[in-house]
This record gives C-alpha cells, sequence and structure tokens, in this order.
C-alpha cells in the first residue's frame, strides 16, 4: 500500500512537470500549426532563471518562478516573432529551425550561468511521512500548482473572449480573421502564454531536476510523448497524457527498471496506432 | 710603387669577389625552430562544458610552468570541442588536431562515449594519447596501444571505498545505484567487490540510465541497508543526493559517493550543511596536506583567481605526463619514442607519485578517502584516510541485482 501511495505520488508529481511543459507545445502546435521544438531549451532557461532570482539573489520562490516564466515567454516570443512567423505551414522548415534555437539557447546561457550545473533549489522544504518513508513537500506543492494552472489554462481558453478568439483560430484561421479580429496578436499572446507556463515547469521542474545545459533535449522527448499521448491543442489531452506517461514511469522504474523507457514507448505506438490523433485530441 | 697598389687592389677586389659569391662562408641564416604540437579533445559545450574548461585550464597551467618550451623548442596547444557525450564530433575534433594541425600527442577525450568513438583512430594513427580524466572503461594491454589512461580507473576508487565502508565504517550490508554504462558498472561493481572481499553482503544493485533525471521511482523500492553507494555524474549525482535527502533516507541509511568528480565543494555549500559527514573515494582533494599540493593550490589561485577543481588537476597532471614524455625523448618526438618515454615512468605530482606500467597500460596512484566537513564556516572536501599506492583494478560487468549477496 505504501509503495502504490508512493509510486502514485511521484507518477502525479513527475507528470505534473510534464503537463505544464506540454500545455505550450499543444497550444502552439494546436493553434498555428507550429512545432517548437525549443520549447525544452526555454523549460531550461527559466530553470537557470530561477535559481539566479532565488539563490543568488534570494528572492522568494514565488517570484522566482513568475521571473522564470517570464523570461521564458519573452525568448518564446522572440523566436516567433523573429523566426516561426515567415514559417507557417512549413513543418520541416519549423522543426530544423527550431533546433537551431536550442543549440543558440544553450550556448547563450553557458556563456550566462557557465557549464556547471545547479543543483536543486525549492520553496517548499521538507518531507512528511508516508508509512515508513518520507515525502518530499515539494513534489505535493507540484501536484497543487499545476492543477491550478490546469483550470487557470481551462478557464482562460473556455470562458474568456481571448480564449474563444484562440479556440476560433485553431477552428478556422481564415473565417476568424474575416470576421475583423487581429489574430496575429492573439497568436503571439498565446505563444507567450506557451511559453511562460513552460518556463514556470522550469522552475518546478528544478525542484526535482535542479538546472543544467542537457535538460533542454532530455525533457524534450518526454514532452513530445505526452503531446502524441493526449493529443495536440487539447488541455485536458495533455493532462491525461501527462499523468499516463508520468505513472508508467513511476511503477516502470520501480518494477521493471530495465523495461521502464519501453513500456513508454509500447504505450505511445499502441496509442498512435488506435488512435493516431491521441487521446483526448481536439476536435474542429 | 704603382705596381704595388695595384697587387694591393687587385687582391682586395679578389677577396671581394670571392665573399660576394659565397667561397668564404658568411654567418648563417637562423633557421626557424618547429613547435611541438599538443592537441586536445575537450568538452566546451554540453551537459560537462565545466569540466573541458578546467581540463583546458589545467593543461595551459601545465605548460605554462615551463614557459610553454621544452628542449628549447616552443610548445602549441590546440583545443577542439566535442559537446561532452558526441562521438562522431570527438572522432571530427580528433582528425582534425592529427590531419590539419599535425599533433604529436593527444589529450582527452573526457566522456566515455567520446572516448569509444575516438579509440579505434588513435590506435590506427598510432598518436600517442594521455586521457584527460579516470577511464570508466578498463584495458589491458595484450601489448601497448596507443591510449594511456594517465589517471587509473573508477574501479580504483570504488573498491577502496568498499573496503573502507566495511572496515572503518562498520556496514555490513549495502545497496549500489549506478549509471548504467560501463563507467557505472566499474564503479558499482569495484564497490561492491571490495566491500565483499571485506566481508559485506550487496544486497541490491540498482542501475539508472546517465540522463536520468526522476529519482521517486529508484527510492520507492530501495531495499533497507547500512548504506548505499552511489556512481552518477554531473546533474544526476545532484538530484540523486538531493532526493536521497528528501526522501528520509540521509540519517538512516547513509550515501557514499564512489566519486565525487562532479560534486565540487561550491556543490556541497549549495546542498547545505546537511552534506556534513558525507564519504566519497578520490585521488585528489584541494585540502590535501602536502608541501607540492600547497603550493600547486597557491599558484593556480594566483594565476586563475579560483581554486582548483577536479578537471583542473587532472589536466594538469596530464600536462606533467605530456612534459615527461617530451623530456624523455628528447630531439627524437616521434610517436615510438615518446611512448618508450611514457612505459615504466613516475612522475611527482600534487596528488603523490604517480607511476605508469608499461607491460599493462596501467597506473598506480595514491587513492584518498574523502569527508565532506565544515571548515572555518565553508563545506570542504578532507582526506579522512589515504591509500599511497593504489594498483591495478579488476574488470566488472553489469551484474544482476542480488548477485552481491553471493
Amino acid at each position: 500500500m505504501e509503495f502504490v501511495a508512493i509510486s502514485l505520488l511521484n507518477g502525479i508529481s513527475f507528470g505534473m512537470v510534464l503537463f505544464l511543459l506540454t500545455i505550450g507545445l499543444s497550444i502552439t502546435l494546436g493553434l498555428m500549426g507550429t512545432l517548437n521544438l525549443a520549447h525544452g531549451a526555454l523549460f531550461m532557461v527559466a530553470a537557470f532563471v530561477g535559481w539566479t532570482a532565488s539563490v543568488k539573489l534570494g528572492l522568494n520562490y514565488p517570484l522566482a518562478v513568475l521571473l522564470g516564466g517570464i523570461a521564458a515567454g519573452l525568448v518564446g516570443l522572440a523566436i516567433e516573432r523573429g523566426l516561426l512567423r515567415h514559417l507557417y505551414k512549413q513543418l520541416n522548415e519549423q522543426v530544423v529551425v527550431t533546433i537551431g534555437c536550442i543549440y543558440i539557447i544553450t550556448n547563450l546561457s553557458l556563456w550566462v550561468w557557465g557549464g556547471a550545473g545547479r543543483t536543486p533549489f525549492t520553496g517548499f522544504t521538507g518531507s512528511f511521512p508516508i508509512g515508513g518513508m518520507m515525502y518530499p513537500a515539494h513534489r505535493v506543492a507540484t501536484i497543487g500548482i499545476g492543477l491550478i494552472l490546469f483550470f487557470a489554462i481551462r478557464w482562460l481558453l473556455e470562458k474568456t473572449r481571448l480564449g474563444a478568439i484562440v479556440r476560433a483560430g485553431m477552428d478556422d484561421k481564415e473565417t476568424t480573421i474575416g470576421l475583423g479580429i487581429n489574430l496575429g496578436r492573439v497568436t503571439y499572446l498565446a505563444f507567450f502564454l506557451g511559453c511562460f507556463v513552460a518556463g514556470i515547469a522550469g522552475v518546478i521542474g528544478a525542484q526535482m531536476l535542479g538546472a543544467n545545459l542537457a535538460m533542454g533535449w532530455s525533457i524534450l522527448l518526454l514532452a513530445l510523448i505526452v503531446l502524441v499521448v493526449g493529443g495536440a491543442g487539447s488541455i485536458q489531452g495533455a493532462l491525461l497524457g501527462s499523468m499516463v506517461i508520468g505513472t508508467i514511469n513511476a511503477f516502470g522504474i520501480a518494477l521493471v527498471p530495465d523495461f521502464a523507457r519501453f513500456f513508454m514507448y509500447v504505450v505511445m505506438i499502441i496509442i498512435l496506432m488506435v488512435k493516431p490523433t491521441g487521446l483526448l485530441a481536439r476536435k474542429a | 710603387m704603382k705596381n704595388k697598389f695595384l697587387v694591393i687592389l687587385l687582391a682586395l677586389m679578389l677577396v671581394t669577389s670571392l665573399v660576394i659569391t659565397g667561397c668564404i662562408p658568411a654567418p648563417a641564416p637562423v633557421e626557424p625552430v618547429e613547435p611541438i604540437k599538443i592537441g586536445a579533445i575537450c568538452c566546451l559545450t554540453g551537459d560537462m562544458s565545466f569540466w573541458g574548461a578546467g581540463s583546458k585550464r589545467g593543461l595551459e597551467f601545465g605548460f605554462a610552468e615551463v614557459d610553454w618550451e621544452i628542449a628549447g623548442r616552443p610548445l602549441e596547444l590546440f583545443v577542439e570541442d566535442d559537446a561532452t557525450w558526441d562521438e562522431v564530433m570527438a572522432l571530427e575534433a580528433a582528425r582534425k588536431l592529427v590531419e590539419v594541425h599535425g599533433v604529436d600527442i593527444l589529450m582527452g577525450p573526457i566522456a566515455s562515449s567520446s572516448y569509444l568513438g575516438t579509440g579505434s583512430y588513435i590506435d590506427v594513427m598510432k598518436i600517442p594519447t594521455l586521457g584527460l580524466c579516470y577511464r570508466g572503461e578498463f584495458e589491458t594491454w595484450e601489448e601497448p596501444t596507443w591510449n594511456f589512461s594517465a589517471h587509473g580507473a573508477i574501479a580504483q576508487r570504488g573498491y577502496a571505498l568498499g573496503q573502507y565502508a566495511y572496515e572503518v565504517l562498520g556496514f555490513r550490508t549495502a545497496t549500489t545505484m549506478g549509471a548504467d554504462y560501463e563507467t557505472g558498472y566499474q564503479g558499482a561493481g569495484s564497490f561492491s567487490d571490495g566491500f565483499y572481499d571485506a566481508g559485506g553482503s550487496v544486497i541490491q544493485q540498482q542501475w539508472a540510465p546517465p540522463t536520468e533525471i526522476e529519482w521517486g521511482p529508484y527510492n520507492a523500492v530501495v531495499e533497507d541497508a547500512d548504506c548505499t553507494a552511489v556512481i552518477q555524474y554531473g546533474s544526476c549525482m545532484h538530484s540523486y543526493i538531493k532526493s536521497w535527502y528528501e526522501f528520509g533516507f540521509w540519517d538512516k541509511q547513509p550515501l557514499l559517493l564512489i566519486t565525487p568528480c562532479t560534486v565540487f565543494e561550491s556543490d556541497l555549500e549549495a546542498f547545505g550543511d546537511w552534506t556534513t559527514g558525507l564519504y566519497s573515494a578520490t585521488s585528489y582533494v584541494t585540502t590535501l596536506d602536502t608541501p607540492a599540493n600547497q603550493k600547486f593550490v597557491a599558484d593556480f589561485e594566483a594565476m586563475y583567481g579560483q581554486k582548483p577543481i577536479f578537471p583542473d588537476i587532472w589536466g594538469y597532471v596530464s600536462a606533467l605526463w605530456a612534459r615527461t614524455m617530451l623530456e624523455g625523448a628528447g630531439d627524437d618526438i616521434t610517436n615510438y619514442a615518446l611512448r618508450d618515454a611514457l612505459l615504466d615512468s613516475t612522475i611527482e605530482t600534487p596528488i603523490g607519485p604517480i607511476t605508469f606500467h608499461g607491460d599493462e597500460g596501467w597506473t598506480t596512484i595514491p587513492m584518498y578517502i574523502i569527508q565532506a566537513q565544515q571548515v572555518g564556516g565553508e563545506m570542504t572536501w578532507q582526506v579522512v584516510e589515504a591509500y599511497p599506492a593504489v594498483g591495478k583494478a579488476k574488470y566488472y560487468t553489469k551484474m544482476p541485482p542480488g548477485t552481491w549477496t553471493r
């Protein structure tokens, strides 16, 4: 029972970090048809900015999370305005350019923060007992923050005028523009939002992972798996996909460590075969 | 009188013409001295870029000690990046250094993947190559090759720590967490062997990919033991240490680091004083209390404004090995002469004396058990036990959990 509880918490908390990272990918791919592979690099930049704010400058942790989000949002916006807006509907070019952005962002980070990784840092210290084991408080806080952001983004997309425009743009871009809506502005606002949330994920994730220059790549692969499993353009899909992957990862490593990654890919392949658009892909 | 004047004039004209036509030798022109070229493959970008930067510093410091000159010939250092784990880039870097720059000696690479990517090329080209770090991959020689492990192997550290854990710390059971590749197998395997040989029992061996980022699931199933020995690198090691503490294992099941090479004193400081008491095994720490080391640390600090970290010292020791090769080879710096100068030689270093055994491609090296301690308000690694000369280690393969209970 203790093992099941801890493994579930592990799966959900790690899945929540993946969820926050994947939301941005999901929105931009669903809304604009833009695949931004530099999303993982934004996660990394935010982790370093969060470290600078929280550890080096001694600011409080929520402020560090906010600053990390803003930094990632601004870098993402620069990528969108500078590069991606010229490459709409050119998926191959988007992939090549955004992979290039990973290298550029990583090397700029090397220049700014140096090559050494930063140890994990958190605003939620302490642990609490579960059976005979202790469990880190920050992991439970991660679950709470993830859920709050899930409901906030869902409200934003489903209950506000901005969200209605975003959804209309996803469904029928030409008609939305024809109605006199400035979709361009909404588009880059949505892009900023996606990158901002990836930045929040970076600082939240740094509680477990710390900050290092390899994060841009290592976390990206998991985010893409979540995107495939959950389906693009859907907040609920991103949440479900990340919970599935997080839980498989937690139980897989604990029970059959040599095959944990294998199971993750098997699930992805099965879902691609049975439901190629993902579990909860957004329907137009 | 007139004839005498004409004879003198003719004699002067004759001498002048002889000088002009070269019959009387003029002073020889100074021929340019060919520099000795040394190439280094360092990870200057990627996850371990701090390591490459340190190796480069150490090499430069070692060559600066002899004013970048050996036997009247200037030294030139060429450094190429391999982006930490990229074996293709490492091979390209080796080719550029050898085929474009024409280096006489190679240094590095550092990471295992790069080492494996360049190994065959180095042997085919017969370029004397010195490592910039201890090696995870164990190689015994049928006959001398060209890739010299100048700093020994991880297995020398792991075995010493395993013995110390049983004999001095009094642990009787242990679990291990190893990086799931060659260096991890050597590290966890040698610890297990040292612990077992002393009388202990390793009841669980966990393996995780060297890029693992989520340690919660591993901690959920770790078995109760007297201690846990871990070998991971870079950020993986940092996040593992933190998770061990946060999951409440720190006090009830002490952690032993099979190598501290990516856990610097600044990292101990960043973790906090709860790391006090953490044990590890290494060939070097800056606090080593010997005159040679104190001089090295002081000189290094004067030059770079910071204390040396692990890659700095190992880069420096590699430079000492290169100097030994070049001084031993004298005027003949062909590859065979350089190799012969290295075999069976001993150098004095801030670490202590290191001997290279030519018959097996192996170094005997001092080894230290170290402990994280707060000294003068700062977290430092302090030597608690010294093994002056640790020799050849065994070869280990990945073992299924439970093997070490025997």
